[in-house]
């Protein structure tokens, strides 16, 4: 099926998407990549990505989470190609709660797949569990109860590292 | 602890600038249909682009402090000689101060405006200050011949020791001994005139030999009536060790990583441009001594 939108409106769409919410696309790459070059990389990749791929939309209505989805895809694929973990993202704070880190960045890092992209979704992407079910493909139902169980297991991990 | 205790733990744990701003030409570029095989993408080290814009700078401050002459030039390579010839160095009675915005290129993608401020005095013992604005400001400074220095850190009001990786020389502030080198081997040439913001201009290159051959690494404007600086780019150097390019001020690496030194970290892609907002000798007056002085620019703050 070939999208029967307005090829311009399309351009202008996806272009106004970038502009408003760079940085928070931006922060979603990084928090997958582990890395802010990695992240940027992505950003730039998944918009030229989806500007090649735009007669694929359908309805304007679903660009936003096809946006995600493509930007999810492209750091997928640099994820196969680490070179830095996300045990490394970030730098200290000279705050003191530095020790801390280690072990709640494992904690985000064990979490299964599908949790740990919810939880970067609602985090740093600041979707709402509907457009985060389109992206991922889950219900919104599903949604809430695998946020819940990510949140449960950071909130574990940082308890261990305070006892 | 509830959602928003984790949504600021998770933003403690990602850095990703705030107040970037894309850029959508590039993505145009991309989307592009190629109409060959595409070159693989070189993947950029992880890095802090503050450091790389401030060694950026440094880079700048040394096109300002190379070009920017008293006496008449009339072109060509002995014009540039004897301008690299005239570059002094601040007097006693001097405190050297620049002003530089840097920003990336229209085409670049990185990063937003950078101010940074640089002060030299010309006294004994000849200390130095670089500052330069932003979320994550930085305030380093020491003396020459100095192997550490100290850096301000505002959050806690403490000056931290960081010690360099070699001695601060007078070549490590004074760029002259850099262009000269180029003069010397042939790597800095006019390369034409043209205009920036209306201003009639003399733009240099400046190359850097890497495996044989002279690479271009930077393009510098000067005023073309006074010589004094305008613009500089750094180009980028996708195939080259930034590190080994010989920019001023690469003896400032910190052992704890990536300070100045790090040019590994600059944007590899993109040139970045300076602006000069101001470049000029101020008077030796206490008030303007202090500026070169970081302990003096921050009296309370403890050295921890």
């Amino acid at each position: 099926m070939v999208s029967t939108l307005p090829d311009a409106d399309l351009v202008a769409a996806i272009e106004r998407a970038y502009r408003d919410s760079y940085p928070r696309f931006l922060r979603l790459a990084v928090a997958m990549t582990g890395d802010v070059d990695r992240g940027r990389d992505a950003v730039q990749e998944a918009f030229a990505r989806a500007l090649r791929s735009r007669s694929d939309l359908h309805r304007l209505e679903s660009l936003h989470a096809w946006l995600w989805r493509t930007l999810v895809n492209v750091c997928r694929v640099e994820q196969r190609h680490p070179v830095t973990r996300l045990e490394e993202i970030g730098e200290p704070e000279q705050n003191g709660h530095a020790e801390e880190w280690p072990e709640v960045r494992a904690a985000i890092a064990a979490l299964p797949e599908r949790q740990r992209l919810v939880l970067f979704l609602r985090h740093y992407a600041d979707l709402d569990y509907q457009n985060i079910g389109e992206v991922v493909g889950i219900e919104r139902g599903t949604v809430a109860a695998t946020l819940h169980a990510a949140h449960r297991k950071v909130r574990d991990a940082i308890t261990e590292v305070k006892r | 602890m509830n959602d928003d205790d984790i949504r600021a733990l998770l933003d403690r744990l990602v850095v990703a600038p705030d107040d970037e701003v894309g850029d959508w030409e590039d993505v145009l570029e991309r989307s592009a249909p190629r109409s060959r095989a595409p070159e693989p993408r070189r993947r950029r080290r992880p890095g802090r682009p503050r450091w790389g814009l401030l060694l950026i700078g440094a880079a700048v401050v040394a096109a300002a402090l190379v070009l920017t002459v008293t006496s008449p030039w009339r072109g060509g390579p002995t014009a540039l000689d004897r301008a690299a010839a005239a570059v002094l160095v601040p007097t006693p009675g001097q405190i050297l101060y620049e002003s530089i915005t840097i920003r990336p290129s229209t085409s670049g993608a990185r990063g937003g405006v950078t101010h940074v401020h640089v002060w030299i005095d010309g006294a004994p013992p000849h200390r130095f200050r670089v500052t330069f604005d932003g979320p994550r400001p930085a305030d380093v400074g020491g003396t020459l011949g100095g192997v550490t220095g100290l850096s301000y850190a505002g959050s806690h009001d403490v000056l931290d020791p960081v010690a360099f990786a070699s001695p601060i020389s007078q070549s490590d502030l004074d760029p002259a001994a850099f262009i000269k080198n180029a003069l010397a081997s042939g790597r800095a040439k006019l390369d034409g005139t043209t205009k920036v913001g209306g201003r009639p201009v003399l733009r240099i290159r400046v190359s850097s030999r890497d495996g044989g051959r002279l690479v271009p690494i930077a393009l510098y404007f000067v005023d073309a009536h006074t010589y004094r600086p305008v613009r500089a780019a750094i180009l980028p150097t996708p195939r080259l060790d930034p590190n080994r390019l010989g920019f001023p001020l690469s003896s400032f690496a910190f052992p704890q990583g990536g300070f100045f030194l790090d040019l590994s970290r600059v944007n590899r892609r993109y040139p970045f441009v300076g602006d000069f907002v101001e470049y000029r000798y101020l008077a030796a007056t206490a008030a303007n001594r202090k500026l070169a002085n970081i302990r003096a620019m921050h009296p309370h703050a403890p050295i921890v």
